[in-house]
C-alpha cells in the first residue's frame, strides 16, 4: 500500500498536470509531462510499485543544497515493464540508479522514464513503446 | 550512501534507447504470413483477395475458429489518418481503407468540433472509460477471444479498463433501448466472415485523440475473416450521417497465438489524476447524441 507522503507527492505531481497544454497533449502522459526535454536524475529507490497502466517509483536525490529531494518516476505498464524483463530484483529498495525520462510540466519533481541505468551498467527502457499500446 | 543528485536538462536522451514516439511504427511483415501489415491499406487489399482462397481452422460447428491470444496491428487510436512521429505520437499510416484517399470524410461543422474536442477534453482513456466496439478493438493490443456454437467473447487486457464484449452468434435479436459503452453487438455469419453489427451505444468516447466521434445513431459493422490460420481481417464501418459525409471503414491485422493475457487495473494509476481533474473543473469527453449533432451543425452552418 502506497505510503501517506508518497500518496501526496503523486497528488501534488497530478495537480500539475491541470496546467498543461491540451491541443498537442494527444496522450494522456504528454497532458502531465514535457515530452519535447529530458531530465536526467540519479539517486536511491525508496519504492517501486508495480502497477498499472503506469508503474511508479519513489526516488531519493540529494539537492545541490544538501536537502533530500523525493521524485517519483512513472514507467509504462507494469505488465509491459515485466514482458521486457524488468524484475523486483533490478530494483531493489536502496539500489542507487540514474533515471532519464520527460520531466512535469510544472517543475515538480516527477519523470515519466525513459531510460533507466543500474548500478552495474544495465539500461531498462521504461517508456512507451510503439506495438505495445 | 545516497547518491549525490546529478540534474540536468537535456535536449536529447542521455542514452541511446528509443524515447516515447521515437521509434515510430513496428508494424512489418509477420514471418510465414501471406499479408504484411506495415500499411492497412496494403494489408486491406491483401487479405481481400488471400480471404478467396482461405481454409482457416474450424469450430466442431464448422465455423471459422477464432479462438486464442490475438495482438492487434493498428496504429489508429492516436489518429485514424496518416499521421506523423513526434515526440507525442507514436505515429502511423491511415487505418482508413474506404475512401482509399484515407481520409476520415468528415462534415466541415465536425472538423471544426473535432478540433474544439481534443482541446477542450480529456481523452476517455486517462478515465480508464470504455472505448466503443471498434474503438476497443484498436485501442487494445492484446486480447484472448473464447468462442462456442453461440457466442464470441472478446476479452482485453490493456487500456480502457478490461475491455470486453460478448458477441451472440445466434440470431437473437438486439436488446434495444439501453445505451451502452461498447454498445449491443449481434454476430452473424456471411461465408466464413464474422459480421458484428452494434446498435444502441452512448457514443460517449472520442474515435481518437484528434477528437474525432460519433452520435449516438451511429451503426458499427464490423468483419472479421480468417485469411489464413493466424490472421485475422478486421473491418470496421462507421454509419453516422450526423456527423460524416458518407459511411468509412478502417482495416487492420490481428495476428494470433501471443503469450497470454494478464490483469491491467487501469484504476490503479489513473484514480488519483482523476479526481484531481473533475476536483478542477476538467470534463472526459461526454459525448454527443445525434439530435444535439444536428443542432451544433445548423448553429455552426448559420455562423458561416
Amino acid at each position: 500500500m502506497m505510503a501517506g507522503k508518497h500518496m501526496m507527492a503523486a497528488m501534488a505531481a497530478a495537480g500539475s498536470i491541470l496546467y498543461a497544454t491540451g491541443s498537442h497533449a494527444h496522450h494522456s502522459v504528454a497532458v502531465g509531462f514535457d515530452m519535447e526535454r529530458r531530465v536526467t536524475v540519479t539517486g536511491n529507490i525508496v519504492d517501486m510499485e508495480w502497477i498499472n497502466p503506469h508503474a511508479r517509483m519513489f526516488f531519493e536525490v540529494e539537492g545541490e543544497n544538501g536537502d533530500t529531494q523525493t521524485w517519483i518516476i512513472s514507467f509504462t505498464s507494469a505488465n509491459n515493464l515485466f514482458r521486457r524483463g524488468w524484475r523486483s530484483t533490478h530494483l531493489p529498495v536502496g539500489a542507487t540508479i540514474t533515471v532519464s525520462g520527460f520531466p512535469a510540466r510544472d517543475g515538480s519533481n516527477e519523470l515519466y522514464a525513459g531510460e533507466t541505468r543500474l548500478a552495474d551498467g544495465t539500461i531498462l527502457f521504461g517508456g512507451n513503446a510503439p506495438g505495445e499500446r | 550512501m545516497r547518491a549525490i543528485a546529478a540534474l540536468a536538462v537535456l535536449s536529447v536522451s542521455a542514452f541511446a534507447l528509443p524515447a516515447s514516439g521515437q521509434s515510430g511504427s513496428s508494424l512489418g511483415m509477420v514471418e510465414g504470413s501471406v499479408c504484411p501489415d506495415n500499411s492497412h491499406a496494403i494489408f486491406h487489399a491483401c487479405a481481400l483477395e488471400a480471404a478467396r482462397t482461405a481454409t482457416p481452422p474450424s469450430t466442431p460447428e464448422g465455423r471459422p475458429d477464432f479462438s486464442g491470444y490475438w495482438l492487434r496491428r493498428a496504429w489508429a487510436f492516436e489518429s485514424l489518418e496518416a499521421h506523423p512521429v513526434t515526440p507525442d505520437d507514436f505515429g502511423g499510416p491511415s487505418a482508413v481503407v474506404d475512401p482509399v484517399d484515407g481520409l476520415v470524410p468528415m462534415q466541415d461543422w465536425a472538423v471544426e468540433q473535432s478540433r474544439i474536442n481534443a482541446e477542450q477534453y480529456l481523452h476517455h482513456n486517462a478515465a480508464c472509460i470504455l472505448a466503443g466496439p471498434a474503438g476497443t478493438m484498436y485501442m487494445t493490443s492484446r486480447f484472448q477471444f473464447i468462442q462456442d456454437a453461440t457466442h464470441l467473447v472478446m476479452v482485453g487486457e490493456q487500456l480502457t479498463t478490461h475491455p470486453y464484449r460478448i458477441i451472440p452468434l445466434d440470431g437473437r435479436p438486439h436488446i434495444g433501448d439501453i445505451p451502452m459503452w461498447n454498445g449491443d453487438p449481434r454476430g452473424r455469419w456471411e461465408g466464413d466472415t464474422l459480421v458484428v453489427e452494434t446498435r444502441n451505444q452512448n457514443a460517449k468516447y472520442m474515435l481518437d485523440q484528434r477528437g474525432r466521434f460519433i452520435t449516438d445513431e451511429a451503426r458499427i459493422v464490423e468483419r472479421f475473416t480468417l485469411i489464413e490460420d493466424d490472421t485475422i481481417h478486421y473491418q470496421a464501418t462507421f454509419d453516422d450521417p450526423n456527423v460524416y459525409t458518407r459511411p468509412f471503414t478502417i482495416a487492420f491485422a490481428f495476428r494470433r497465438n501471443v503469450p497470454e493475457i494478464w490483469e491491467e487495473a487501469c484504476f490503479e494509476t489513473n484514480a488519483d489524476p482523476m479526481r484531481l481533474y473533475r476536483a478542477n473543473g476538467y470534463r472526459v469527453y461526454p459525448g454527443i447524441t445525434g439530435e444535439q449533432a444536428r443542432e451544433m451543425k445548423a448553429a455552426w452552418e448559420a455562423a458561416q
